[in-house]
């Protein structure tokens, strides 16, 4: 941990449906809409920007890459290897669950997972332009992950763990769902300051 | 993390991810930047 403070958010201290159908608005219009200009950078500039290297992008569909959202970069703590299971949470427009598709190759699987109906749609389209056979998208809840006990190796994410009404009841799924020795490899956020009861319960602060 | 029951929890990275973005935000004002983490679920 660095010596900045970390303001967690367990439970978030608002309606959770509100809140998810705040989010999904928000990504509703950065599927429909990608090159609209968000409060966040988006597309193959963010990619450059969180240091995805561009051979990982490769064979990757543009209609994937430009709805890319993310704040960090899940492959940055170690590529994937040949064969693992991977599950990618708030998978977007699929672009993290089809580098992973390239690295764990045809005798991996990858299950991306998102709750934004238009965001899977995109993913699905990218997915069906790469051929990538390895790959398939549900709709879900972090919080209610579609995947059997001890099945992955690795669970993915990016930019979305904050975003969680329940982040302990996701980490439970994350821990569910791993393998025993299997490992997180997550791009999130983080404050320097503490953010104040009054701002965790203003929606538009978590979108925005 | 810990009390999720993962282990070795470590944060690699972090950077301004926000700044320049088309509209703006509100990450300036509580200093949010970009992580990447791991963590892994003991064997």
């Amino acid at each position: 941990m660095s010596d900045r403070e970390v303001s967690p958010v367990a439970v978030a201290p608002v309606d959770r449906d509100v809140l998810r159908e705040a989010i999904k608005d928000e990504y509703r219009e950065v599927a429909e809409n990608p090159q609209r200009g968000f409060h966040f950078h988006t597309g193959r500039r963010l990619t450059q920007i969180v240091g995805y290297r561009d051979e990982w992008l490769e064979g990757v569909p543009e209609s994937s890459i430009e709805s890319f959202a993310g704040t960090g970069c899940p492959f940055a703590m170690g590529v994937l290897k040949t064969g693992e299971h991977v599950v990618d949470v708030g998978c977007g427009g699929g672009i993290d669950s089809l580098i992973a598709g390239k690295m764990v190759g045809p005798k991996g699987r990858v299950v991306g997972i998102d709750m934004t109906v238009e965001m899977l749609g995109r993913a699905r389209g990218a997915a069906k332009e790469a051929n990538a056979t390895n790959v398939e998208f549900q709709q879900a809840y972090a919080e209610e992950l579609p995947v059997a006990d001890e099945w992955a190796d690795v669970v993915i994410s990016n930019g979305v763990f904050n975003l969680f009404p329940d982040k302990a009841k996701a980490l439970g799924e994350f821990y569910r769902v791993l393998k025993p020795g299997g490992r997180m490899q997550i791009g999130d956020i983080m404050v320097a300051t503490a953010v104040p009861e009054s701002a965790k319960r203003h929606i538009d602060l978590w979108t925005g | 993390m810990k009390s999720a029951g993962f282990a070795e929890f470590q944060i690699t990275w972090s950077k301004d991810v926000f700044t320049g973005a088309p509209q703006e935000s509100s990450a300036d004002a509580f200093g949010t930047v970009g992580i990447n983490f791991f963590a892994r679920k003991p064997v």
